[in-house]
């Protein structure tokens, strides 16, 4: 009898996925123009490993992510990006380093920077930001939590430069299905699919991608260790509740 | 089979990208003569102008916009960048291979490499679980090379083309022995068909 694998290594692209992609592609065609991209959704929705699968695939991108530093040093956040830029030793003075980047995307315009996790920096972070996509044209794609648009929102300057928001949503049944498929190489029903989308906590809903793909782990290996090979629906309940043991408890 | 959008954009690449080319010199290329047959040329036209992959520069006159994705970059690369992405955490092998494509043993000789140049640490977890790797030294955004197995690689292949070639000309003799043994075997049977004769 054939255990069932979770097998890790494949990259399942929801719809989540294939709406930055479409975004990414309209923004690409508007080269030229310095704006503001936003991808934005709750915790756990798959938001940086959709935008990390992207920069890995398409040359001329830059990422990255915020750390709590840039929240009192802008200083900090220009030295990192000169880094991403292949400057070397960027000086310790915040007019060289603005400087240098504008320079470096002069020089390739078609780069598009990507920043994760902004919804944790204030309006003056936006502020340098808006003044090196109005500068250097080169478009910047914001990533964060919900409260990212309402943050973009109250600086007037920077929305109305603002492409059009990628919101990603929770996985629905149909995704469920479609990942345990090409995850796991197994066939789910429709009422299994349902158990294990029901991933709502007091902190997350229903179809939150980290906490179904680890309700999928449990899901296999108990059913691996009852020696069924299929998920039933008593075994995707155990599943569901073992993959939302240490949500709930927060 | 080649889908007819493909076509399509085939006749709309080899047009002339300043002048264009009229709605009815694509119809011809295609064979497509009476007004039915020509439905499903406009529609695709009509999505290539609304994705942007061509243009429409007056009535029935259309000129083809290369479409500006840029070509992935090579694997390598990919890895790299994606190593450098996930620098505030670790990453897996089982990571590249998902999201940059590559085989088991690919991911796993760049690592292994990257390790080797202190580049990266390996944190090795209990069971049978896979080792996670961690950046420690970031050397800059250009990708780091296996060079010593890019060499190994070009003499392998510098080789194997030597080889080829050697095969074609020892083919080349053989062929020449066989035409003249040919030709030996034709004047044989023709000195056996003169002394019965």
């Amino acid at each position: 009898m054939g255990q069932l694998a979770f097998n890790k290594s494949v990259y399942v692209q929801t719809a989540n996925t294939r709406n930055l992609v479409l975004m990414m592609d309209d923004l690409r065609m508007d080269v030229g123009e310095g704006r503001f991209a936003c991808v934005y959704g709750g915790a756990g929705l798959g938001k940086s490993q959709a935008v990390k699968w992207y920069h890995a695939n398409n040359a001329h991108s830059i990422y990255i992510e915020s750390t709590d530093i840039w929240r009192t040093s802008t200083l900090e956040f220009l030295k990192d990006l000169c880094r991403e830029l292949g400057i070397e030793k960027p000086k310790r003075n915040r007019g060289w380093c603005f400087r240098a980047i504008v320079e470096a995307l002069y020089e390739n315009p078609e780069t598009i920077l990507f920043i994760d996790e902004v919804d944790r920096l204030g309006n003056g972070f936006l502020e340098i930001v808006r003044d090196i996509t109005r500068i250097s044209l080169c478009p910047v794609v914001l990533i964060g939590e919900p409260r990212l648009i309402s943050i973009m929102q109250t600086n007037e300057r920077v929305w109305t430069r603002t492409f059009e928001p990628v919101r990603f949503v929770p996985m629905k049944e149909s995704d469920v299905i479609i990942y345990a498929k090409e995850a796991a190489g197994v066939d789910i029903s429709v009422e299994v699919a349902g158990i294990l989308h029901q991933t709502r906590t007091k902190k997350t809903a229903n179809g939150n991608f980290r906490l179904v793909k680890r309700a999928l782990l449990y899901a296999i290996a108990y059913a691996n260790a009852a020696g069924s090979e299929t998920i039933t629906e008593k075994i995707a309940q155990t599943a569901v509740k073992s993959a939302i043991k240490w949500a709930t408890k927060r | 089979m080649v889908s007819f959008a493909a076509q399509v954009r085939a006749i709309l690449r080899r047009s002339a990208t300043d002048t264009g080319i009229t709605y009815e010199e694509i119809a011809r290329q295609l064979d497509l003569v009476s007004r039915d047959k020509k439905q499903p040329l406009y529609g695709t036209l009509r999505d290539f102008i609304r994705r942007g992959e061509c243009e429409r520069i007056s009535e029935g006159l259309v000129r083809y916009v290369p479409h500006n994705r840029p070509k992935a970059p090579p694997k390598t690369a990919c890895m790299w960048r994606l190593i450098r992405a996930n620098r505030n955490g670790t990453i897996t092998v089982e990571d590249l291979m998902a999201l940059c494509t590559v085989a088991e043993a690919t991911a796993r000789e760049y690592l292994r490499l990257l390790t080797k140049h202190g580049i990266v640490r390996r944190i090795d977890r209990p069971g049978n679980q896979l080792s996670k790797y961690q950046l420690i030294n970031d050397p800059g955004p250009e990708p780091v090379r296996n060079d010593v197995n890019a060499a190994k690689l070009r003499r392998l292949r510098a080789a194997r083309k030597k080889a080829l070639k050697q095969i074609q000309v020892a083919q080349g003799a053989i062929d020449d022995v066989n035409a003249a043994l040919d030709k030996a075997r034709c004047a044989v049977a023709n000195m056996g068909d003169d002394r019965n004769t």
